[in-house]
């Protein structure tokens, strides 16, 4: 009885704490000046929230990234 | 000075350290058979157990010395019973074949519904099984004159006789919740695991819980803990077809001498729903997780509890758009997705309160202390950058005294709360400004029982809140007040007439008074007023309820006058393509309805069930115009057939439900008018009878795949429609043992 409830209360643990968060990898583009959207594959964990937060720079001009379908 | 302070607190120890123990057995009133197997349950101390095969119990370690006693019985009328410990008892039950009562926990003094004179609506959430509610909102909308407002599947919360947000009250074992539930899209903040019953009180209740009490108070009871010197172990899983949802949750319980401890946990991962149109409703996929703790420990005459609770959820929204004139196809997916996407919600609550109980002979000293966190992050166009951020976090703290006077009970408490909002620098806008708001409030209220057939109860209760949000400092304060009665006659008539008038307060909110933005969530742009007043409410409420032989009946008018009812108008212009919205105030207002309802339960048909109610409520200003998200009048039927243990693998239980929500056309401008639909649901409850039985629910909602949208989602003037027909599958297994003294 003592194993079988100390399997359970480890399980409770688990299913209650199990939660690894695996870095997020999303697909990411941005907006042309003739308005396309040009891909710019994926990019996961701090490098997805870097070109988020600070965008994509493409001759000298700095345009806003999307990341994920909408 | 220091002898007189000594020996008062020594007698004060005195009689803490007076501990007592009891015994005794239950019996048939008719008869003087004993019992086999009938509840026994402590209110207040959290412990009980059940008799033994030939009717006897005992508490085996020390008590207060006096105790209630709850006693219950399948086939008889349950009990209440006050007597002083370290004796041996005999408690004599009715026998009654209508359903068990039970002791209402919403009110200070613990009483049974039917000596209670206001009016509970009481659910509890194992009664549901056979056709298992989605979530909380939606178990609670089973009860009469209680609907729910939902954004999709993962986003729903309750509305009373048409109040819902903040004018609701939510209080988990009594502390109250806060979660943001100003918000259209911020549903509640608790799930179903380890809540035992769900209990409304519809209409205002400040006297009880202050401030924002104001449509109604939903009280959440925790699960009891497992009889003494006992464990049991509950494990639950479910699955969904319109959703491929599977929900997962685990119970644990230990009780052992003067300490109790359960541990409960949840995961549910639900994907995008399919609608009656084949199609599914993007984003509106969501995953809940959760854990809870409790523990319970008594020596002599005090009781400590404790209980934690986090959650976390990953919720979909639904129907987010940019367009002025949204295209519904814009919404609808072939394909079904569950992946964490945006626009999406993330959400991480804790809660934690410590509850400390004193039995003084007759009286009770309750000191409770809480403490709630609430962080949401609203991810609209950034994976990684939230869109709106938000951290609120609350102390609460709540002391009371009760004292018994013959055949008065007399309760008076202090109760308050102290709540901070920051907004997360990193989010890329802001929606309300941060703001801080201390909250207290005092009451007393008496009841009075007579030993014949009346009952009265009347309290006061003076309430103040101080705001303050960068130069906007604001303090408003309210008396309020409350009386009632109930009176019973007759003996195979059973008749039991109500009458109370209460009063509300609600102060506004910081969402109503300072917002300037566009709230993705709901679609809309929204404009504050800081010139707003305080909301004041004053309900009458008339009860009647027969009870006859085979058939109960309830009718249940009420009338709610209210003065400053806030309430946010759209007005003709677009602001980010967004509709503009404006809060403003009516003058005076008027809530007026009905709710009627019966239950048959004929003797010589005991396996039969049949039961139906109405509520209706109109809402409007005093000069008649409509006021906005009034619920469609809803007509609800069900049919429960019951069956003995005939075999081995039996059906317990079959279900069949019923709901017609009627034509709401009482709308305001750019409100749109809504169409009556049906919805009919059916369960079977199957019982494997092992050693340790596994209960089998399998049915369907939407059975008829109605396409129909409720008046109060948020989706519906976008042109999407709710869940279509949900075929489920539930499993519970549950099994207990002794453990050594």
């Amino acid at each position: 009885m003592k194993k079988k409830m100390f399997v359970i209360t480890m399980a409770l643990v688990a299913m209650a704490t199990v939660s690894c968060k695996k870095d997020e990898c999303s697909e990411c583009h941005y907006e042309n000046d003739q308005n396309e959207e040009v891909e710019l594959g994926e990019y996961c964990g701090d490098d997805l929230e870097a070109i988020e937060a600070s965008g994509y720079n493409y001759n000298g001009v700095n345009y806003e990234v999307h990341c994920h379908e909408h | 000075m220091k002898y007189i302070v000594l020996t008062i607190v020594s007698m004060f120890l005195v009689q803490l350290s007076i501990g007592q123990t009891l015994s005794g057995k239950v019996v048939d009133k008719k008869t003087k058979e004993t019992i086999p197997f009938a509840s026994v349950f402590i209110t207040g101390v959290e412990i009980g157990t059940i008799t033994d095969s030939i009717g006897n119990f005992e508490f085996q370690f020390s008590l207060p010395k006096e105790v209630t006693l709850r006693v219950s019985a399948s086939l008889f009328e349950a009990k209440l019973v006050t007597i002083q410990s370290n004796q041996v008892v005999t408690i004599e039950l009715e026998p009654s074949h209508l359903e068990l009562d039970e002791v209402i926990l919403i009110m200070p003094t613990g009483v049974m519904q039917r000596d209670n004179t206001v009016r509970v609506d009481r659910l509890k959430l194992n009664d549901l099984s056979t056709i298992p509610a989605s979530n909380l909102a939606d178990a609670m909308s089973n009860l009469n004159g209680v609907q729910q407002a939902s954004m999709g599947a993962g986003i729903s919360k309750p509305v009373i006789r048409g109040m819902q947000g903040v004018r609701v009250l939510t209080a988990w074992n009594g502390m109250r919740i806060e979660n943001q539930q100003w918000g259209a899209d911020h549903g509640m903040a608790i799930s179903q695991l380890g809540i035992e019953s769900v209990e409304v009180i519809k209409g205002p209740s400040s006297l009880l819980y202050g401030a924002d009490a104001f449509g109604g108070v939903v009280y959440l009871a925790e699960e009891k803990f497992s009889k003494q010197n006992a464990y049991s172990v509950e494990l639950n899983s479910k699955f969904e077809t319109a959703n491929l949802g599977t929900t997962n949750t685990a119970m644990i319980k230990f009780s052992k001498n003067h300490m109790r401890f359960n541990l409960g946990a949840l995961y549910s991962n639900n994907a995008d729903y399919k609608m009656s149109n084949g199609k599914f409703l993007s984003d509106s996929r969501y995953r809940d997780m959760g854990m809870k703790a409790r523990f319970g420990v008594n020596k002599d005459n005090w009781v400590m509890q404790v209980n934690y609770m986090y959650s976390r959820s990953y919720i979909g929204i639904p129907g987010h758009t940019h367009d002025s004139i949204p295209n519904p196809e814009d919404f609808m997916k072939t394909e079904q997705g569950r992946e964490r996407s945006i626009p999406a919600q993330s959400i991480n609550n804790h809660m934690v309160q410590m509850e400390n109980k004193f039995f003084l002979g007759s009286d009770k000293i309750q000191f409770m202390l809480g403490y709630t966190q609430n962080s949401l992050l609203e991810y609209e166009d950034k994976v990684t950058i939230p869109g709106l951020g938000m951290l609120l976090r609350n102390g609460l703290y709540h002391a009371q005294y009760q004292k018994d006077i013959g055949s008065w009970n007399v309760s008076a408490g202090l109760q308050g709360m102290y709540q901070v909002n920051s907004n997360d620098e990193s989010a890329l806008e802001q929606l309300i400004p941060n703001f801080n708001q201390f909250d207290n409030g005092l009451y007393v209220i008496a009841n009075y029982r007579s030993k014949s057939n009346f009952s009265i109860q009347f309290g006061g209760r003076y309430d103040v809140r101080v705001l303050n949000s960068g130069g906007f400092t604001e303090s408003y304060s309210s008396p309020n007040f409350s009386i009632g009665g109930k009176y019973f006659w007759g003996e195979t008539l059973k008749n039991t007439l109500r009458f109370n008038v209460s009063s509300g307060f609600r102060a506004p909110h910081v969402s109503e008074l300072l917002v300037d933005g566009v709230h993705h969530g709901a679609l809309r742009y929204e404009v504050g007023n800081p010139n707003l007043k305080s909301e004041r409410a004053t309900q009458f409420d008339v009860n009647y309820e027969l009870e006859m032989e085979h058939l109960s009946v309830v009718l249940n008018p009420f009338y709610n006058y209210i003065q400053n009812f806030t309430q946010i108008v759209a007005q003709d212009s677009l602001i980010d393509m967004m509709p503009v919205y404006f809060y403003e105030q009516i003058d005076q207002a008027q809530l007026y309805g009905v709710d009627v309802g019966f239950h048959y339960h004929p003797h010589f048909a005991h396996w039969l069930h049949i039961e139906s109610s109405y509520a209706l409520i109109y809402g409007e200003s005093l000069s008649g115009e409509n006021m906005s998200l009034m619920p469609q009048p809803k007509l609800s039927n069900l049919i429960r057939l019951q069956f003995k243990k005939k075999q081995k693998f039996n059906l317990d239980e079959v279900v069949i439900k019923h709901a017609h929500y009627f034509a709401q056309d009482r709308i305001t401008a750019y409100e749109s008018a809504s169409v009556a639909y049906d919805v009919i649901d059916a369960g079977l409850k199957f019982k494997w009878y092992m050693k340790n039985p596994i209960e089998i629910n399998l049915g369907v909602k939407n059975a008829l795949n109605a396409q129909y949208v409720n008046h109060l989602s948020r989706l519906k003037n976008i042109g999407v429609y709710d869940m279509g027909r949900n075929f489920y599958v539930s499993l519970i297994y549950q099994f207990n043992g002794k453990l050594s003294k």
